[in-house]
């Protein structure tokens, strides 16, 4: 297969709390990264474009998420599947904040895992078949690849 | 047969290629194939292009049916596609 630069629509399913899971993209296409980056970024009385702290967070999610397990209180799941960013801002900030935060942490090491795999394959001559994505060894010769 | 539904879509994964409104499925029963014409809502010329797309349906329930595409066409404002049979 050619190696392609396309982003294939792959999703992940993460195993948080409580029996709960979450449904999201493997990785980011260019497209998806610079929406991601366009929540966060506010222009200052300056004129210049400063990072808006709080929204980081809600935008890696936002970013990421596609479905999961979350229900109310009468056991119906909470639907964000296929729906756009108000519905699952509505729901996300319906949740507890301690479920909010573990949400936001399981996606930070979602993505985290995928870059050190996508420096490992940039690293690793044509032929060769990649170290184990959590090698120690990997993750220092990949750096900091966020942002 | 044909099975008609208010709306569907065209999927690359999660990616909606094409959302269809008022749409119709009839069954070729020689060649187990749907030919799938309906209304475009939205469309993506690039999605549209991908290989693997699906034709969803959502059902109560969460559940969905999903069809194959083989070929899609659009134009007009009109979507028309060939499915594969109907995914388990």
């Amino acid at each position: 297969m050619p190696a392609t630069r396309i982003v294939r629509p792959d999703t992940t399913r993460l195993e948080i709390s409580g029996g709960d899971w979450l449904l999201v993209k493997r990785r980011l296409n260019a497209g998806e990264q610079r929406r991601a980056y366009a929540r966060v970024y506010r222009e200052g009385a300056d004129g210049k474009l400063q990072v808006d702290s709080l929204q980081t967070g809600l935008s890696l999610i936002l970013s990421y998420l596609l479905d999961w397990s979350l229900v109310d209180e009468a056991g119906h799941v909470l639907t964000i599947r296929d729906e756009d960013d108000a519905v699952k801002m509505a729901a996300l900030d319906a949740i507890d904040y301690d479920s909010f935060v573990e949400i936001k942490t399981a996606i930070e090491q979602h993505e985290k895992r995928n870059d050190a795999e996508a420096a490992a394959k940039k690293t690793t001559p044509p032929g060769e078949s990649p170290s184990e994505p959590t090698s120690p060894s990997l993750v220092g010769a990949a750096g900091d690849t966020s942002g | 047969m044909t099975i008609r539904g208010a709306v569907g879509s065209v999927r690359w994964g999660y990616h909606r290629a094409a959302d269809v409104r008022q749409w119709h499925a009839t069954l070729d029963p020689k060649t187990q194939t749907w030919q799938l014409g309906g209304q475009v809502a939205h469309a993506d010329p690039f999605l549209g292009t991908r290989s693997e797309l699906v034709f969803v349906v959502a059902l109560k329930g969460g559940r969905a049916w999903q069809w194959p595409v083989r070929a899609l066409a659009i134009g007009g404002g009109q979507l028309r596609a060939t499915l594969g049979p109907l995914l388990k």
